[in-house]
């Protein structure tokens, strides 16, 4: 082989073996896709509703909070709002755990959030993020337990709102073999959290409730019709270098973007330029850094587009 | 044929070019939950997709951004293993009159180089795609695919002779 010319190598290339899931496999696969579409279909449905309903809503609390004053003296604390959702939570949010290999070996320090022994979530460090499919995209449930009785059991997420109490299936999925110590392992994706703030996730497996885990959802990504910035608007503070990740609907081809940030009352600007950072297929990935001084509603214009979104002093840290 | 019927069409017909490209780019046998994911997206992009283009370049460039996009993943976690619901088979492989050894040793050296080498030489050269369609997965010129092939082929062949001395001489 040593010894090979460019048409020996061209050769080689076009004998190399082409792989297929075997027939097995592809049914298996098509079984699972055809039910993850539906899911896909549903949450498409759920959403549009949903928004239709909150358009109402939204009209009468408007309506609500002008004729509200009018009427009674007011006894809304408005201070409250202000808090950090944690700043008012009573309880507690649910820890992570290490995960062991079969041997004893630590895989995954700090690695699972949920209750140890029993049943939790790979963490892998990020908070999951309102209206983002992203973050749940790829989560692996492990559980302990009898595995002959948890194997092939359907297990049952509803995650639900510490407040408004509303409450929507966050994932369902069947359980397989176990994996490195625990006696069941799943793979699967979670629904999107429609909006910020704390959930409570009740976990049910067969007919059993195996646990509840406490996870607190960050607020959505600042985003227009083609462009989201990969930072949660809460994570936009004053006094720290902030890297910007614009992900834009459509590949632009250009090595860098210029965008302009501009602040609603003292119309202060800032000029910044995006870097080109990677292409996906129809999107596009350009990175910024940016530095605000101080608080404020700012609006930043890319490629044509504005968007708003809220500086403001860290007021909770999660670590 | 609505987009559901139209996805799984394409499952059935384009699932050996996905998971043949996944194999090759990943290096791993065990790619079945990316070719799923791979046409999973594409059901939720499919408002995206130019119908006067082929399916099977754009799902292929939908399975690279998610090979990329895991791979990116496990750097931050330092190794994520891809997990199937049941113990997974390995795919398929086709008959080939090509020796074992010889296989490993390419597949090797296919893999140690840079992501704009492999890309070319796994769709140009193995898949047998045209210097057309391979740009058009990659989103650049074909001019560009045909110079980054040739200069791909010499690198292989350097790195075939580093790794493949050991095989030469036992043949």
């Amino acid at each position: 082989m040593s010894n090979k010319n460019d048409f020996d190598v061209l050769k080689t290339l076009e004998k190399m073996p082409k792989h297929k899931l075997n027939q097995h496999r592809e049914r298996d696969v098509l079984k699972q896709l055809n039910t993850k579409m539906m899911k896909v279909e549903r949450w498409k449905r759920w959403k549009n509703t949903t928004l239709h309903i909150t358009t109402i809503v939204g009209a009468a609390a408007i309506l609500f909070f002008f004729i509200y004053p009018i009427l009674t003296e007011p006894s809304f604390d408005s201070s409250l709002s202000e808090l950090h959702p944690l700043e008012h939570f009573d309880g507690k949010l649910t820890p992570t755990f290490h995960l062991y290999d079969e041997d004893g070996s630590l895989l995954f320090e700090d690695g699972v959030r949920g209750i140890e022994g029993k049943i939790g979530y790979r963490d892998i460090g990020d908070n999951f993020v309102a209206e983002d499919e992203r973050t749940g995209g790829k989560m692996f449930w492990y559980v302990w337990g009898d595995p002959n009785e948890l194997r092939g059991e359907k297990l049952v997420a509803t995650a639900t709102h510490v407040g408004t109490e509303e409450s929507f299936l966050l994932n369902e999925v069947e359980l397989s073999l176990g994996i490195y110590e625990a006696d069941a392992h799943a793979l699967t994706s979670f629904a999107p959290f429609p909006y910020e703030g704390i959930w409570k996730i009740d976990i049910e497996i067969g007919t059993l409730e195996y646990g509840q885990i406490t996870i607190y959802v960050k607020s959505p990504y600042p985003q227009s019709e083609s462009i989201t910035y990969l930072i949660s608007e809460e994570d936009i503070i004053v006094g720290e270098t902030l890297s910007f990740k614009a992900n834009i609907n459509k590949v632009i081809g250009e090595p860098s973007l210029e965008a302009v940030l501009i602040e609603n009352n003292t119309r202060e600007e800032k000029h910044i330029t995006f870097e080109h950072n990677v292409d996906f297929v129809g999107e596009s990935m350009y990175e910024a850094d940016v530095h605000f001084e101080k608080e404020g509603e700012w609006k930043i214009h890319l490629l044509g587009e504005t968007t708003s979104f809220k500086v403001s002093e860290r007021s909770y840290s999660l670590d | 044929m609505d987009d559901k019927q139209l996805i799984e069409d394409w499952f059935l017909k384009y699932q050996k070019y996905i998971t043949t490209y996944l194999v090759y780019y990943t290096g791993k046998k065990d790619v079945e939950d990316l070719v799923q994911e791979c046409f999973l997206k594409a059901y939720q992009k499919l408002h995206l997709f130019h119908w006067d283009s082929d399916p099977k370049t754009w799902l292929i460039s939908i399975a690279r951004n998610l090979a990329i996009d895991l791979s990116r993943k496990r750097k931050i976690i330092s190794f994520l293993p891809i997990m199937t619901d049941h113990p997974s088979p390995l795919p398929n492989t086709e008959e080939t009159v090509i020796h074992k050894d010889e296989i490993l040793i390419v597949e090797k050296a296919i893999k140690s180089l840079s992501r704009t080498y492999r890309d070319v030489l796994i769709l140009k050269g193995i898949m047998d795609f045209s210097s057309k369609e391979t740009a058009t997965i990659l989103n650049c010129s074909e001019n560009r695919v045909n110079v980054t092939f040739h200069r791909g082929i010499e690198k292989l062949k350097r790195q075939l002779r580093k790794d493949g001395d050991g095989y030469v001489q036992q043949k």
